[in-house]
């Protein structure tokens, strides 16, 4: 079981290895189409990492809503639960 | 590399900008224009392109076919537009265009008509149409007889994009997004043309879209044709071969990041190099 820390660290480094993202760009309320210039091609690629660093299945609904990197933990902590 | 063929690019002479009455053909021509490309979208939406699309043959022939008199119209089209003075196309070094099979062909977009512009130019164009478009009645026939590809989310839109691209057909895309805003070389680039070309292994034909005035631009309403005819010549650079892709070893998030900037770049400089544009008001 992963508590949120460590959720928002996880995300983080999958945004900085593979989106070349800054760090310190990265905060809660941050949101992932305007301040981090995440594309829909991005979104597709960080729900398949996001799949193979927690071992669980995302159904793309569940990312529909999702606007900030909040929103992201939010969603992995609910899966993290399941 | 070099997007132009020759170091020189000298410029057209620039046309008389018309006040007055000599205005006044001018704007009924301009007006004619979008009356004759409606009535023509929703015509041959109704005649010919039917016939084309259910004339036996395989999908991929039939879809040809409609490309292939899309491609006739548009050249049709392009007459139009240069008889009524709205625009004057030179295109001498296009053989590239005509030949391309299975290529993302990305220019940038300085007025309404580029994509007509490279669609006479290219007999089997595909491109990918905004959703709002294909609910407009005028052109809704002719993007789906075409095999034009609605964008339906990520996922599907790449899939949609490999079948289209292996059965030969040309993507047409304007990295710019939307128009050039009036004032600026080039509109920073979205990343979807470059994601696209690595994610489905495909060359890129990268195509340079020169105008001597600003016209036909997101600035100005339609109504108000331009008062200059606008000289647009269309140049070819060389193609970034999708080998290329790989070369960095790195995921496809970033490698599309990388030939973005790369792309982005390239045109960014050979606008520049050009010489400025002749002022857009009267002089």
């Amino acid at each position: 079981m992963k508590n949120r820390d460590q959720i928002l660290e996880m995300l983080t480094q999958i945004l900085v290895d593979e989106f070349e993202i800054e760090a310190e760009d990265i905060s809660l309320d941050a949101s992932l189409y305007e301040s981090l210039d995440l594309d829909s091609i991005d979104a597709v690629d960080l729900v398949i990492k996001l799949q193979q660093m927690t071992g669980k299945k995302i159904q793309p609904e569940q990312f529909k809503t999702v606007r900030t990197v909040e929103d992201v933990v939010n969603a992995i902590e609910g899966l993290m639960k399941d | 590399m070099s997007l132009t063929h020759q170091g020189h690019f000298k410029h057209p002479k620039p046309f008389p900008y018309l006040t007055g009455m000599a205005y006044i053909p001018r704007w009924i021509g301009g007006v004619m224009c979008y009356v004759v490309f409606g009535i023509g979208g929703l015509l041959s939406s109704l005649t010919i392109l039917p016939v084309l699309r259910f004339w036996p043959g395989s999908k991929q022939q039939r879809i040809a076919r409609v490309q292939k008199a899309v491609h006739y119209m548009f050249k049709g089209f392009v007459w139009m537009l240069t008889f009524t003075g709205l625009i004057k196309v030179s295109a001498p070094n296009t053989q590239a265009l005509a030949d391309a099979k299975g290529m993302i062909v990305i220019a940038n977009h300085p007025t309404l008509i580029d994509v007509v512009v490279l669609i006479s130019l290219i007999p089997n164009a595909g491109c990918i149409v905004k959703q709002s478009l294909w609910r407009n009645p005028f052109m809704r026939g002719v993007l789906s007889s075409a095999g034009y590809i609605p964008n339906r989310g990520a996922e599907l839109l790449l899939k949609d994009c490999q079948q289209v691209l292996n059965d030969s057909t040309n993507l047409i895309i304007f990295p710019e997004g939307t128009r050039t805003v009036v004032g600026t070389q080039i509109n920073p680039f979205a990343r979807g043309a470059a994601n696209i070309a690595i994610r489905t292994r495909t060359d890129i034909l990268p195509v340079l879209l020169h105008v001597d005035v600003a016209g036909l631009t997101k600035q100005q309403p339609w109504y108000e044709p331009p008062r200059q005819t606008v000289n647009m010549s269309v140049e070819i650079g060389a193609a970034f071969d999708q080998l290329r892709y790989d070369i960095n070893q790195t995921s496809d998030a970033k490698m599309a990041r990388v030939l973005t900037r790369e792309l982005e770049q390239l045109y960014s400089q050979q606008i520049t190099a050009l010489p400025p544009l002749s002022a857009t008001t009267k002089k």
